[in-house]
């Protein structure tokens, strides 16, 4: 190692680094544009649910229970009298969900008995069962209203027939707002493309336009070429993720309940590791185009699909969650969302740091191994 | 001696099969002198430079440079020469002086000497006023100079440099050896270069003959041509190779029916003229090919060749002017002109994947050529360019020549009455390119047009006429003889060349 040859190779990295107009656009308009689109488009919060009531005979009770919906602003009610004209509109895709009311309801409900039946359209199921829960949390609070005399709190009791009263809370995203899972996955994906991707693109361009054959016969080490690549890459990916995180707290305003240089150096960790890995793909394919390739497979989809970012790790299928293990990604996904959201849970973030400090030098020894001074 | 080689020998897997890259080489070279490496295109020219420079092992045989082993001390060597590989090596989104500062740094020349050595370097190579502009906006020639400003930065005692005159003009390619021969004797250097225009032997003071991955002969370009001189008269260096491949010379060209001069007119050019914005590309242009003749347009890059061969084969459209052929405007029978030209380029487009006969039967058919007719011509072209043996192997798996063969067979299934050539020849081996000529030079005496686009005098010796032009002017036109003559009374087309065109 060389420290002029190493400041001479970094200089001639950032150059082109910023000459590029692909490596800025990866590095600060990616995470920008990424956040905007899936902080906004991605939400799996529900709005603006399309319900029809069934009410066949008006009554106080029935009234009452109308116009909670209607003032709810998660829904969008109608009122029908018949029950065929709601199936039908249920038929049509003209409403999501029809709640019926039975013809006694004022008199069963003063005989505490009172039982509606809820149709929700579960094409989706997930979207289906969440609609179901607001239906759920509407009625229960309206029910101390209807039955005076029942404590607050109690509220589920008229709809469940064994007593049993359930108090729930959100921990950790009480509003349940779907930014605050978003905002560290996406920072995962774009430290995973600067990382990789940007990574595996540069070096095996060097191959490519045939440059590392000449630099190749000058004094310099292939590990300095390579600490010259990670360096500046790093660099980009340290100003991504400083824009990711100050488009998440200051525009979806998720929390940070961890300490930031935590946070900063579990990123940098992972970072170093995409890196390698991006750097082994690029000496072993030598082509641009098989690099990208083998990158998307290798680390970008398994970032989105495997690392428990979108798809609930435990929910899968056993073979799987067995293969989660082997991505780096999976344990950055763990320790952001502990970091933004919980705060510093020493346990959680040694295990996954030293996982992760684990994947780092075994990729760049690997990298180093494959990138003799040689054809 | 600088280098030892000894039985060096490489090969490479290429799916099932193995190629011999370099088998048995074996050669010493003493410091102080330029050494060429000649041979045709695939002769293991790179695959040596490759091991001299300690980027390759040896499968058997040793390489000692610098008295260094290749394998044990390539570190060292590679400390101590300069390498410039066909890839040139340069970062096209850096500026000249930075290229030229990242090799100084990684090559540990100290900031003073880069001061004091990079002026010269410049001037040398007359790049001292662009040393701002970035490497990608180079031409050919001044990116070749850069490369090689990179590598003498440090003053390296042996230079490699890998076809350091592939595709760019003569003028650049003499330039570059007038550069190479002042560092050879300004700093006592060595420097092996590696070329397949064997008309470039003379630039060297040793040359290595090497073919098919076998050196055939190592010495002055005077001793290599004296080994013909029992066959020939004032042997050229290419009838010595054809010697020193298949053991005799073949006779020399010459056209067995010469054009006549009343031969019919074929196509007719009138001021010509293409603009493309402000820029003038070609300028009031006016000449004739007749029948059975071969004509060529010759030109420094940037002359104006390409733009006129374009127009000529219809793919652009004149900006002023006229194209007759056979006496009827080209636009307007641009269909009849296609379906009666032939066209073979340097990179010949032959389909990989299918075999010979299967890339005839497409292409004649592209040209329109069906049924018992393309049974016929398939049959014709076996039999004159000798491809009946391998009729069913794909095109991929033919060597070299036998590429070049096919790919003029199915531009000539449609028996094309006018043919173009774009440097179809340059780095083929000097047998098959002697082959070559004599079809073409047949297909001229059948009464077919042949123009030619080039930047080699070698090939630019067979026409009949030559058109040289320059910033998009015609400056010369006449038969070799007279362009001599033109050219300040020249001994050769080179001379004449250089002189019109500077």
């Amino acid at each position: 190692m060389n420290l002029r040859r190493i400041s001479a190779l970094i200089v001639k990295e950032f150059r082109q680094l910023i000459r590029d107009p692909l490596s800025i656009g990866l590095g600060i308009l990616l995470p920008a544009v990424l956040l905007l689109i899936c902080g906004y488009g991605m939400s799996t919060d529900i709005r603006n649910i399309k319900m029809v009531l069934v009410i066949p005979e008006t009554s106080e009770e029935a009234n009452q229970i109308a116009a909670r919906f209607r003032s709810n602003g998660f829904f969008h009610s109608v009122v029908v009298h018949s029950t065929a004209e709601a199936e039908r509109m249920l038929h049509r895709h003209e409403v999501d969900m029809c709640l019926f009311l039975p013809h006694d309801f004022s008199k069963k409900c003063r005989e505490r008995n009172a039982e509606v039946f809820l149709a929700v359209n579960a094409s989706n199921p997930s979207p289906a069962l969440l609609k179901k829960g607001y239906v759920q949390t509407v009625l229960a609070e309206m029910a101390p209203r209807i039955f005076s005399d029942l404590p607050a709190g109690s509220a589920n009791g008229i709809f469940s027939s064994d007593g049993l009263i359930i108090h729930s809370r959100q921990w950790f995203n009480e509003e349940n707002r779907s930014a605050f899972s978003i905002v560290p996955g996406i920072i995962v994906i774009i430290l995973t493309i600067i990382g990789a991707l940007l990574t595996s693109m540069v070096m095996a361009r060097e191959y490519e336009l045939g440059n590392l054959e000449s630099m190749f016969v000058t004094p310099m080490r292939s590990s300095e070429i390579l600490l010259a690549k990670m360096t500046v890459n790093f660099g980009l990916g340290m100003v991504g993720l400083g824009i990711s995180i100050f488009i998440g707290c200051f525009l979806f305003g998720v929390p940070m309940r961890g300490n930031p240089l935590i946070l900063v150096g579990g990123s940098s960790l992972y970072l170093i590791v995409s890196l390698s890995i991006g750097l082994l793909i690029s000496s072993l394919t030598k082509n641009q185009f098989l690099a990208v390739s083998c990158t998307i497979i290798t680390t970008f989809l398994p970032s989105y699909l495997l690392s428990g970012f979108l798809f609930e790790i435990k929910s899968m299928p056993g073979f799987l969650q067995v293969l989660t293990r082997f991505i780096p990604a999976r344990y950055y996904v763990d320790f952001l969302q502990t970091s933004f959201l919980v705060g510093d849970v020493w346990p959680n973030i040694i295990k996954n740091l030293s996982v992760l400090a684990a994947f780092a030098s075994f990729f760049f020894v690997l990298a180093k191994i494959k990138n003799p001074k040689r054809l | 001696m600088i280098i030892e080689c000894q039985n060096l020998s490489k090969t490479f897997k290429q799916g099932q099969e193995k190629v011999h890259a370099l088998s048995d080489v074996s050669f010493e070279l003493e410091a102080g002198k330029i050494i060429g490496l000649l041979g045709p295109d695939g002769a293991g020219k790179t695959t040596l430079m490759r091991h001299l420079c300690g980027l390759l092992r040896p499968d058997g045989g040793s390489v000692k440079v610098l008295g260094v082993d290749s394998v044990l001390g390539a570190n060292q060597i590679q400390n101590q020469i300069g390498y410039v590989p066909q890839k040139f090596g340069l970062y096209e989104n850096l500026s000249i002086s930075e290229n030229i500062n990242l090799y100084a740094r990684l090559h540990g020349v100290s900031d003073e000497e880069l001061a004091q050595r990079v002026p010269r370097l410049l001037e040398i190579t007359r790049l001292s006023r662009f040393t701002k502009r970035m490497a990608g906006k180079l031409s050919g020639g001044m990116k070749q100079k850069l490369a090689l400003i990179c590598a003498l930065v440090s003053r390296p005692r042996l230079m490699l440099l890998d076809e350091p005159t592939v595709g760019v003009d003569v003028l650049a390619r003499r330039e570059m050896w007038s550069i190479l021969r002042q560092f050879v004797e300004e700093e006592a250097m060595t420097i092996i270069a590696s070329t397949a225009y064997l008309d470039e032997a003379d630039y060297c003071d040793q040359t290595l003959i090497l073919f098919e991955g076998r050196l055939l002969a190592q010495g002055t370009p005077d001793e290599i041509r004296k080994m013909a001189e029992r066959f020939v008269e004032d042997p050229t260096f290419e009838e010595a190779f054809q010697l020193l491949i298949c053991g005799s010379v073949p006779e020399r060209l010459t056209r067995r029916n010469p054009v006549r001069e009343d031969a019919p007119v074929r196509i007719e050019v009138q001021d010509l003229v293409q603009r493309f914005g402000d820029f003038t590309a070609v300028d009031h242009l006016s000449f004739q090919i007749r029948s059975g003749e071969i004509f060529g347009l010759l030109g420094a890059n940037g002359a104006g060749k390409t733009t006129t061969f374009r127009m000529l084969c219809g793919l652009n459209q004149a900006t002023e002017g006229k194209i007759t052929v056979d006496g009827e405007p080209l636009a307007r029978n641009l269909e009849r002109m296609r379906s009666q030209t032939g066209y073979v380029a340097q990179k010949f487009s032959l389909y990989a994947d299918l075999s010979v006969r299967q890339n005839m039967e497409f292409f004649g058919g592209a040209y329109g050529v069906r049924g018992k007719l393309l049974q016929e011509r398939i049959d014709w072209a076996m039999e004159t360019f000798q491809l009946k043996p391998f009729a069913r192997m794909n095109a991929e798996k033919l060597a070299m020549g036998f590429k070049r063969r096919l790919a003029m067979a199915c531009a000539l299934l449609h028996q094309p009455s006018i043919v173009f050539l774009d440097e179809a020849t340059s780095g083929t081996d000097p047998i098959s390119r002697h082959e070559f000529w004599r079809k073409i030079l047949d297909l001229a005496d059948s009464g077919v047009a042949v123009i030619i686009t080039t930047h080699f005098m070698d090939e630019a010796q067979y026409c009949d006429r030559i058109l040289i032009m320059r910033d998009g002017l015609s400056i010369a036109v006449g038969s070799v003889d007279e362009i001599c003559r033109q050219g300040g009374n020249a001994a050769t087309l080179e001379e004449a060349f250089v002189n019109l065109v500077t």
